[in-house]
């Protein structure tokens, strides 16, 4: 804005003193609504985001047509154009009614893996069982990894005018290199270092998931998110040293608020267009493909099933607790695609999935084939025991 | 952790007294501010008792007896048989906190049925559970603190 030159002033004072014109503050009044007052919540809440969401503040449009910084509510000027940027502007695309409060709640909740978790626990394992947990800790410093790089590459094509979510998975991005780094720091505590990486398919998976945030979201975090979920928990129980089940148990929080993010997103986004339930059964039926693969990779089960049996001697015992987890994995998979209104219960059953359901573990150690002769003598079985 | 030094006075469990008491002890607990806000209604069920908590940012209050059909308001319900409650907050007594095979955590993972739930199957209140864990532990942590009798 141009503001007049002082030395062009007209205007005298009662001596005739020549005055400055006052500066042109016409934007003093630029804004939709005056008077808009937000307050603290009680209980040491402080001013939370919800409270902010009043009068046309709380006004939270289907669809914000600028592609470009204006945060919702202000007031836009021409000079400002387009950066081309931005381009998921529908609110199906992204909205959760609980966005605003996991990101009070994630910044509330913070801490620090350097000093909240006693580090010198974490020794005195066995050889075998420290490379086990070390391997662990590398595939899920790889998954942190790729959560937060992920969801970093997404939030610039996420439409400003959804700030609560962008501030949402600002703090996701955070809990994801959270887990990154706290498993590294695991991995580098005894001497074992860093192992194998993941085998890589549902990395890509996650990557690559172009066809929207939604997809990415349903791939990350409805279903690698339960297996990290499933992993997470039984560490945290099992985990062969104080250390690594607090490590564990201090990031299931974390994971679980990206958990409630992506299924009230998902309902959300199923409740405005219904056409959109198909889609994403697609798309969680192509990352299961994925998902599955990675299963078929023995590393990842093999270091779990010496965690939980205590070394390599007892593997076959820990083996058993894989299963258990395998199986864990799938109720909190179904259980989280039942609450985001996408039910996979009967193609989870019926498909390869239901090998782990029947009480075989998958994990690169049996052949399709053989599982399926393994299933079928299951059944054979079953049925004998019936008609006795 | 140093030995906190518990109360005189014994106060029954399962009862309103009881969670006012542990919840005064817990608003006090910089470990508990330090884990953040919380926001769950809870119910904590032992066979006929159900007790009711509000967790309100970094209050706890609201705590009132409540019916069996009431359970439905609540975010979600931890419910453990008489026998269970009685053995956990005497292993918290023993120790100063849970020990491994007593925590919350356990407990619902090991359990054949979780210990916590909806009662109306509503996955996102149970999942409050997990998201609250660590405050919930030092709530019960802190019964170590009364002289509880059963």
């Amino acid at each position: 804005m141009v503001q007049k030159d002082s030395n062009t002033s007209s205007k005298a004072d009662y001596e005739d003193n020549a005055l400055p014109d006052l500066p042109d503050l016409s934007w003093m009044d630029k804004t939709f609504q005056w008077g808009t007052k937000a307050l603290p919540e009680k209980n040491g809440g402080g001013l939370t985001l919800d409270a902010l969401n009043i009068g046309i503040y709380g006004d939270i449009p289907e669809h914000y047509p600028y592609r470009n910084r204006l945060p919702r509510g202000a007031v836009p000027v021409p000079s400002a154009g387009s950066i081309g940027g931005y381009y998921v502007q529908d609110k199906y695309e992204q909205w959760a009614d609980s966005a605003p409060h996991l990101y009070e709640e994630g910044i509330s909740r913070r801490w620090s893996t350097a000093t909240d978790i006693p580090w010198d626990t974490g020794r005195g394992l066995s050889e075998d069982v420290e490379i086990a947990i070390a391997q662990v800790a590398t595939e899920l410093s790889n998954w942190g990894s790729v959560e937060s790089e992920v969801v970093s590459a997404w939030l610039q094509n996420l439409s400003p005018g959804y700030h609560e979510v962008k501030y949402f998975l600002s703090t996701a991005v955070y809990d994801s290199a959270r887990v990154e780094e706290g498993y590294r720091k695991r991995a580098l505590l005894n001497g074992a270092g860093m192992m194998l990486e993941s085998p890589g398919r549902m990395n890509r998976a996650c990557l690559e998931t172009y066809s929207g945030w939604s997809q990415t979201v349903l791939t990350m975090w409805l279903l690698r998110g339960s297996l990290m979920t499933a992993i997470v928990r039984y560490l945290s129980v099992y985990g062969p040293t104080e250390a690594d089940r607090e490590l564990a148990f201090r990031i299931l929080p974390d994971i679980m608020r990206k958990s409630a993010y992506a299924c009230d997103h998902i309902r959300f986004a199923i409740s405005k267009k219904s056409e959109l339930t198909d889609v994403f059964q697609g798309t969680l039926q192509l990352a299961e493909f994925a998902q599955l693969s990675d299963f078929n990779d023995p590393v990842l089960w093999e270091a779990l099933a010496i965690i939980f049996g205590g070394g390599v001697q007892n593997m076959e015992l820990g083996m058993g607790r894989v299963l258990e987890l395998q199986q864990h994995f799938l109720s909190v998979y179904l259980g989280r695609c039942k609450q985001a209104n996408v039910d996979r219960t009967a193609q989870v059953a019926n498909g390869p999935w239901g090998a782990i359901l029947a009480g075989i573990p998958i994990t690169g150690h049996t052949s399709a084939d053989e599982m399926r002769a393994m299933i079928e003598e299951m059944r054979e079985r079953a049925r004998d025991e019936s008609a006795r | 952790m140093a030995a906190k030094a518990s109360t005189a006075k014994r106060i029954k469990f399962p009862s309103v007294g009881w969670y006012e008491e542990v919840a005064s002890i817990t608003v006090a607990d910089q470990q508990y501010q330090k884990y953040g806000r919380l926001n769950a209604i809870v119910a904590f069920k032992s066979e006929d008792s159900i007790i009711q908590v509000n967790f309100d940012v970094l209050n706890i209050h609201e705590i009132k007896e409540i019916e069996e059909d009431e359970m439905r308001d609540c975010d979600f319900i931890i419910e453990l048989e008489a026998d269970q409650w009685k053995d956990m907050l005497k292993d918290i007594k023993k120790n100063n906190g849970a020990s491994l095979d007593w925590t919350l955590n356990t407990l619902d993972l090991k359990y054949d049925e979780p210990i916590h739930r909806n009662e109306l199957e509503d996955g996102f209140k149970a999942d409050l559970f997990f998201r609250y864990i660590p405050s919930l532990q030092v709530f019960f942590d802190n019964a170590s603190q009364i002289t509880t009798r059963f």
